[in-house]
C-alpha cells in the first residue's frame, strides 16, 4: 500500500482529485509514505475528518507531518478494529505487547495529534499501567524528565512524602 | 512491525531500501532521545494513576508538582474515577479500616483491609461526614474537629466554633457536623448544630476564610434531624439528612443548599404513604433512599436534582426462617464493575453471624458474601474516591489577599482618573 510520493505530494494536496479516486483517502506520513485508507477510517481521525470537511471532500490526500510511517500503520490498525467493533481486551493486550515504551509514547502523540479519542484513552491507560507503582527515578527515565530540584529541595520533599515510598516495585530494566 | 509490513507484501520492493533506512533511523532515535510528551497530555495519563503514587510523583520535577497541584487537574482526576474505597468504622471512637474497590470477583473472597488512623488521634476518632474524599472527624470526645484527607495523608485542625465553645462546658452537645462544597465560591463549608434549650443553633464554617458564622433563620426547627446511625449525605453542593415532623412523625428528607446556605424539604417519594425512610446515601453521585413496606424486597429510589425521583433497583431481602428474628439492616454502598450492588448487612451486635459485606446480583436475585481479612465489627460505612483535594489554610493564601488589596487600589486609582477626566470634559463643555 505504501508508495513514495514526495514529488507529487505538493501538487496532490492542493489539486482537486477526480471523483473516481475519491473513494479512498491518502494519508501521507512525515517521512512521505502514503497510506491509502477507507473514508470510514478517516472518520475515526477527527483531525483528518475536519480537514476533509473543511474542503468539502475535494481534498483526499492529507499530509500528516507529525506522524512517522512507523506509527501510522498501528493507528490505522486500531481504527480498523474500532470500526469493526472488534476492540476487545485480548486485541488491546496483543496490540501493546508489540510496542516498547518509546513506541507507546510516539503512538500516544500521534493519537493526540489525530484526535482519536478511543486510542488516546487506551494509550493513556497503557502508559499509566506501565508506570504504576514504579519509583520516581523510573518515572523520570520513562518520560525523559530532568530532575530540576536542588538536592536540598528533593531531600525535603522526600521527607514530607516518605509515607508514599512504601510498596514501590523494584525498577526493571527499560525494554527500549 | 516494519519487518512484518515487508513480509506482508504491503510495501513494494521499490521502497524496501527506504524503509530499511527509516528503520535504522528510528531505532537510533529511540536510543538517543526519549520522546517528550507535552504537559496537557501528561495530565491525561496522570489522572489514571492511583492517588498515593500521584503524591509521590510531586517529587519527579517542578513542572509535575505544578500539574499535580493545579485545581483543574485535581478536579479532573477526582471526576475520572468511580468510588475506590470503603471505610468501615465503629461510632464508638475507634479505628477505621479501608477496603479497596473493585472487589475480587470470586465468591466468598477475602478482602484486603488496611487500618486508617489520622496522625493526631491515636485514641480513636469518629467520622462525622465526608465529601470529595475529605473527611470531617471529631477527636477527644467531640471537642476538636479535624479535616482529613486519608488518601494524601493530610489533615488540618479546624478552629472551634464560638457558640459551641461557650456552651459545651454546660452540657450542650453538638450532634450535627457535616461538610459540603460550594462550587460558586470554590469553598468547602462545614455546618454544625447544637441543641440549645430545645432549639437548634446552626453554625457555618468557611474553610477558605477559616471563620465561623451563625445561621440566621431556624427553618429546620419544626423537624427532628436523624443523626444516630445515619450520617448526613453530601453530594454536589447539597447536604441531606433524614428528618421527621415532630407532630406526625412522618419521615422526610431535608436538604441544606451549601451555596445558598438554606434548608429545604425534598418532595416525597412517588410511592404511597412513606412513613419510614430507612436510609439515605450516595450512589453514582445521586441521592438514594429506600423505605420498607414488607419483609421480602425494597425499591431504591434515586434523585439527581433533589426533585424528581426515579426507581434505581429493586433489592430482594435475604429470607429469615424464623419470623421473630429481627431483620438485617441493609445499607447499599455502590455498584461493582459487573453490575452487582454492594450492600453492607448490619446485624444486631458483634455476635450476629449474618452481618457482613455482600454483593447483590439483581438478575439472579442472589447474594455473594465477602470475608474481611481482619474480623472487624463496624457500625458505619463510607464509600468514597481517593482525591487530591485539600482546602488550604488561610495563612497559605496570604499573598492572594494582598494581591486583591492591590487590585482594589488599582481600581480606585482608575476610577479617580475617570472621574477627573469626566470633570475635565464637563468644564471644557
Amino acid at each position: 500500500m505504501a508508495e513514495e510520493v514526495s514529488s507529487q505530494m505538493n501538487s496532490l494536496s492542493i489539486s482537486e482529485t477526480n471523483p473516481s479516486s475519491s473513494a479512498t483517502i491518502s494519508l501521507v506520513s512525515g517521512d512521505d509514505i502514503v497510506f491509502k485508507v477507507e473514508p470510514t477510517i478517516a472518520k475515526e481521525m477527527e483531525t483528518v475528518q475536519s480537514f476533509i470537511d473543511e474542503t468539502d471532500g475535494k481534498i483526499t490526500t492529507i499530509p500528516l507531518p507529525n506522524i512517522s510511517s512507523h506509527d501510522l500503520p498501528y493507528v490505522i490498525e486500531y481504527c480498523e478494529k474500532s470500526i469493526a467493533g472488534k476492540i476487545t481486551k485480548e486485541f488491546e493486550a496483543e496490540f501493546v505487547k508489540k510496542l516498547n515504551n518509546e513506541e507507546v509514547k510516539e503512538l500516544f502523540l500521534a493519537a493526540n495529534y489525530l484526535n482519536i479519542k478511543k486510542l488516546l484513552d487506551f494509550l493513556s491507560q497503557v502508559i499509566a499501567d506501565r508506570i504504576a507503582n514504579k519509583s520516581v527515578e523510573y518515572v523520570r527515565r520513562y518520560f525523559g524528565i530532568e530532575n530540576d530540584f536542588t538536592p536540598e529541595e528533593e531531600a525535603k520533599l522526600r521527607e514530607e512524602l516518605a509515607w508514599t515510598f512504601t510498596g514501590v516495585d523494584p525498577d526493571d530494566e527499560d525494554e527500549n | 512491525m516494519l519487518q512484518r509490513l515487508l513480509s506482508d507484501g504491503r510495501c513494494t520492493s521499490f521502497v524496501q531500501e527506504l524503509v530499511e533506512e527509516l528503520h535504522t533511523r528510528f531505532s537510533s532515535k529511540h536510543i538517543s532521545a526519549p520522546v517528550q510528551l507535552p504537559e496537557d497530555i501528561i495530565a491525561e495519563v496522570l489522572k489514571r494513576i492511583p492517588v498515593k503514587m500521584l503524591v509521590q510523583c510531586k517529587s519527579v520535577s517542578k513542572s509535575w508538582t505544578r500539574i499535580l497541584m493545579d485545581p483543574i487537574f485535581i478536579n479532573m482526576q477526582f471526576h475520572f474515577h468511580s468510588p475506590t474505597r470503603i471505610v468501615l468504622s465503629n461510632v464508638n471512637h475507634t479505628y477505621s479500616i479501608s477496603v479497596s474497590l473493585p472487589l475480587n470477583p470470586n465468591p466468598n473472597s477475602v478482602l484486603n483491609t488496611q487500618q486508617l488512623c489520622p496522625p493526631p488521634c491515636e485514641h480513636g476518632f469518629c467520622i462525622k461526614d465526608y465529601c470529595n474524599g475529605l473527611f470531617v472527624i471529631t477527636v477527644r470526645h467531640e471537642k476538636s474537629i479535624i479535616l482529613w484527607n486519608p488518601s494524601i495523608s493530610q489533615y488540618r485542625v479546624l478552629p472551634p466554633s464560638p457558640f459551641f465553645e461557650n456552651h459545651c462546658s454546660r452540657g450542650f452537645s453538638r450532634d450535627i457536623c457535616a461538610i459540603g462544597y460550594d462550587s460558586s465560591k470554590d469553598d468547602y463549608k462545614m455546618i454544625t448544630s447544637t441543641f440549645f434549650y430545645g432549639a437548634r443553633i446552626f453554625e457555618l464554617l468557611s474553610l477558605n476564610s477559616n471563620s465561623w458564622k451563625q445561621l440566621p433563620d431556624a427553618e429546620s426547627a419544626p423537624y427532628h434531624m436523624e443523626t444516630f446511625l445515619q450520617r448526613p449525605v453530601s453530594i454536589n453542593g447539597s447536604i441531606f439528612w433524614i428528618a421527621s415532623d415532630k407532630a406526625s412523625y412522618k419521615h422526610m428528607i431535608m436538604r441544606f443548599d451549601v451555596c445558598q446556605e438554606r434548608f429545604s424539604l425534598l418532595p416525597a417519594l412517588p410511592d404511597v404513604n412513606v412513613r419510614n425512610v430507612c436510609w439515605i446515601g450516595d450512589i453514582n453521585q445521586s441521592l438514594c433512599t429506600y423505605y420498607l413496606s414488607n419483609n421480602s424486597y425494597f425499591h431504591i429510589w434515586s434523585t439527581r436534582d433533589a426533585f424528581n425521583w426515579v426507581k434505581l433497583i429493586t433489592v430482594s431481602m435475604i429470607p429469615e426462617p424464623n419470623p421473630r428474628t429481627p431483620s438485617l439492616y441493609y445499607v447499599p454502598l455502590c455498584f461493582t464493575e459487573n453490575g452487582e450492588l454492594l450492600i453492607s448487612l448490619r446485624g444486631y451486635g458483634i455476635f450476629d453471624r449474618r452481618r457482613g459485606l455482600a454483593a447483590y446480583d439483581p438478575n439472579e436475585q442472589s447474594y455473594r458474601r465477602f470475608v474481611l481479612e481482619e474480623n472487624t465489627y463496624w457500625l458505619e460505612e463510607a464509600v468514597y474516591s481517593d482525591s487530591l483535594f485539600f482546602p488550604k489554610e488561610p495563612s497559605d493564601q496570604a499573598c492572594s489577599h494582598s494581591s486583591s488589596g492591590f487590585l482594589k487600589k488599582m481600581l480606585l486609582r482608575f476610577s479617580h482618573t475617570i472621574f477627573s477626566h469626566l470633570a475635565c470634559n464637563a468644564t471644557s463643555d
